[in-house]
């Protein structure tokens, strides 16, 4: 029991003075492995083991695709198709924003990717077109959510490869959650384009859809390529990630000349340094978790719950996620609470990828939610707007996720008919 | 104000500009070897083993590579929002963490060294590629070390910050 407390009260104190995650998870775990008289060897060893994982490299190609679109100007080209598909409804560019993040989504799995890639372009081009600074910045915060629950999604690889379910099985259950999200967010924001009477652009005629279409078809085939290669049972996630890294290559570098060669180190600088961030942290958590193992913190955990039905369960869990959510950011959040709620939900009788994705989509509403919302943070800047009045604005899109998040939490076909459908189950 | 950089700073400087270099080059080699394992497998339906192994070897290095680039950037998040609102106690506080940070950077290093050569003496070989496993196990004190040596050249310059704070306080009551 002692070396619980000292693990729990040694994390919480040194996150709350600042200390990186990373390193609190490690400093914690160090002092109580010291405590409990383990050879300290097992520091360097754990942190070693838990990233001698092939499944994680996902993340980094993910990120190197997502690198490539952008540097590419993929993301122009396929907010340019959205708008010529969508475009001529009452705030056709609001709705476009989403359904470019839907398309988007299918490439990266990160949110801050899609706010930065995406947000860039479209925050500006609506703010030219008469939208409020403040709506702009919140559609383009609340669409890029979107992002990491579409396949493919790196929390989704991460949950994972921390709880140890099946990544492709991870990735479908996302799939319907995702277009639902971005339905709703195209109803929500068209009633407040009615509302507001934000300008509708011109209706485009079918061959100005089909040219759009035919410079967008070519990064359109990537999700098809990762999901259907790894549904196929053709690639494993890690290397569909890699061929979409070769295919991202292939279309900015070879075919449309948008990337230079010379650009090449800088880009992968920027994705080691995104996932290292990240990657560190599931290196010491790894010794954290390692720690909670050896004193049975699950099975403790575990008798605290035991009175609860599962519905009770998944609205106690969305509670708490969102709550702690909103000061954590999504991976760190899943390395610690995921292995520990996991357990507890397969053994009230909850299918492991249905509490992965409401994992998933709680972390993920985390990064929009103030004060350490971090999409919150890229979208402001764009937009010229301080994070107070982005926070107010986004507060109407934030309530119809949770409500989808509400609806997939209490209906799992929505997350379980897809894997099933193509056998995960 | 004059800032000058003292030595640990430039040393701190120079081991960040090879780790950048070394990470880069791993990085394209890790994506070209991912691919040659896919590749392989589709054009001469031969499934190599070793693709995946070196791989993940690559990818170790790389992440401890990458987390000292990033602690030079002070990019590693964490919770500072109670950081933020702290005015004169800011450095001080600081200052603990990086203290607390160091020990334990030291501790993973002394310990990693000592896995490293009991890994070395047993000799052992990765099962597919047939890469001294001590090579794996030499990335984490070594990583952690130049995390080290960015960590000190931060502490000077918390340190720096102390001297600054009282050097405003005498210009004022000047």
């Amino acid at each position: 029991m002692i070396f619980i407390i000292i693990l729990g009260l040694g994390t919480i104190v040194t996150l709350l003075i600042g200390m990186p995650i990373a390193f609190s998870l490690g400093v914690a775990g160090s002092i109580s492995v010291l405590t409990m008289g383990v050879p300290l060897e097992i520091i360097p060893m754990k942190i070693c083991y838990g990233l001698n994982n092939f499944p994680l490299l996902c993340v980094p190609f993910f990120i190197l695709a997502g690198e490539f679109m952008a540097h590419g100007k993929i993301t122009e080209v396929l907010l340019k198709f959205a708008v010529t598909l969508i475009g001529f409804v009452r705030g056709g560019l609001a709705l476009a924003n989403v359904l470019a993040s839907m398309f988007f989504g299918g490439m990266t799995g990160s949110a801050l990717a899609d706010v930065s890639a995406l947000g860039s372009v479209e925050i500006p081009m609506m703010i030219k077109n008469g939208y409020d600074n403040k709506f702009s910045a919140a559609i383009t915060s609340a669409s890029a959510c979107i992002g990491p629950i579409i396949p493919p999604s790196n929390p989704a690889v991460i949950y994972a490869v921390a709880v140890g379910t099946s990544i492709g099985g991870l990735f479908l259950a996302g799939a319907i959650p995702g277009i639902l999200i971005g339905i709703a967010l195209m109803c929500g924001s068209y009633f407040i384009s009615v509302k507001r009477q934000y300008p509708k652009s011109k209706k485009s005629s079918l061959k100005e859809i089909f040219m759009s279409f035919k410079d967008a078809i070519l990064a359109l085939v990537l999700p098809i390529i990762i999901i259907g290669g790894i549904v196929g049972g053709i690639f494993t996630p890690t290397e569909a990630s890699a061929v979409a890294v070769g295919y991202a290559f292939f279309i900015t570098v070879i075919v449309n000349r948008t990337v230079k060669l010379s650009d090449l180190p800088e880009m992968l600088l920027q994705t080691v340094i995104t996932t290292s961030v990240v990657m560190i942290i599931v290196g010491t958590s790894t010794l954290f978790a390692w720690v909670m193992a050896m004193n049975r913190v699950g099975v403790m955990i575990e008798q605290l719950f035991a009175f609860c039905t599962p519905l009770t369960f998944l609205m106690l869990v969305n509670l708490l996620l969102l709550i702690l959510g909103t000061f954590m950011d999504i991976i760190p959040l899943i390395l610690i609470f995921a292995p520990i709620l996991a357990p507890i939900s397969v053994n009230l009788g909850i299918n492991p990828l249905h509490f992965g994705m409401i994992f998933c989509i709680n972390g993920t509403l985390g990064l929009i939610t103030p004060p350490l919302g971090e999409v919150l943070f890229v979208a402001s800047p764009i937009a010229k707007v301080t994070v107070e009045e982005l926070s107010i604005e986004i507060f109407p899109l934030f309530l119809i996720e949770v409500g989808v998040l509400l609806l997939v939490t209490y209906f799992p076909f929505l997350t379980l008919w897809l894997p099933k459908l193509m056998g995960f189950l | 104000m004059v800032q000058k950089s003292g030595w640990i700073e430039k040393n701190s400087c120079y081991v960040d500009k090879i780790a950048r270099i070394f990470v880069v080059i791993l990085t394209a080699i890790l994506v070209v070897d991912v691919l040659i394992g896919v590749a392989n497998r589709f054009i001469f339906h031969l499934a190599l083993s070793w693709t995946e192994e070196i791989a993940r070897y690559l990818f170790i290095w790389i992440i401890m590579m990458g987390a000292g680039i990033v602690l030079r950037l002070r990019g590693h998040i964490g919770l500072t929002f109670i950081l933020k609102r702290l005015k004169k106690s800011k450095n001080w506080v600081i200052l603990v963490t990086q203290i607390m940070m160091l020990f334990f950077l030291l501790t993973v290093i002394v310990y990693g060294i000592k896995l490293f050569i009991f890994i070395l003496q047993k000799g052992q070989v990765s099962p597919a590629s047939g890469i001294p496993l001590c090579l794996l196990f030499l990335s984490i004190p070594l990583g952690s070390s130049i995390m080290v040596i960015h960590l000190l050249s931060q502490i000077e310059s918390t340190f720096r910050g102390f001297s600054n704070i009282k050097f405003e306080k005498e210009h004022k009551h000047k």
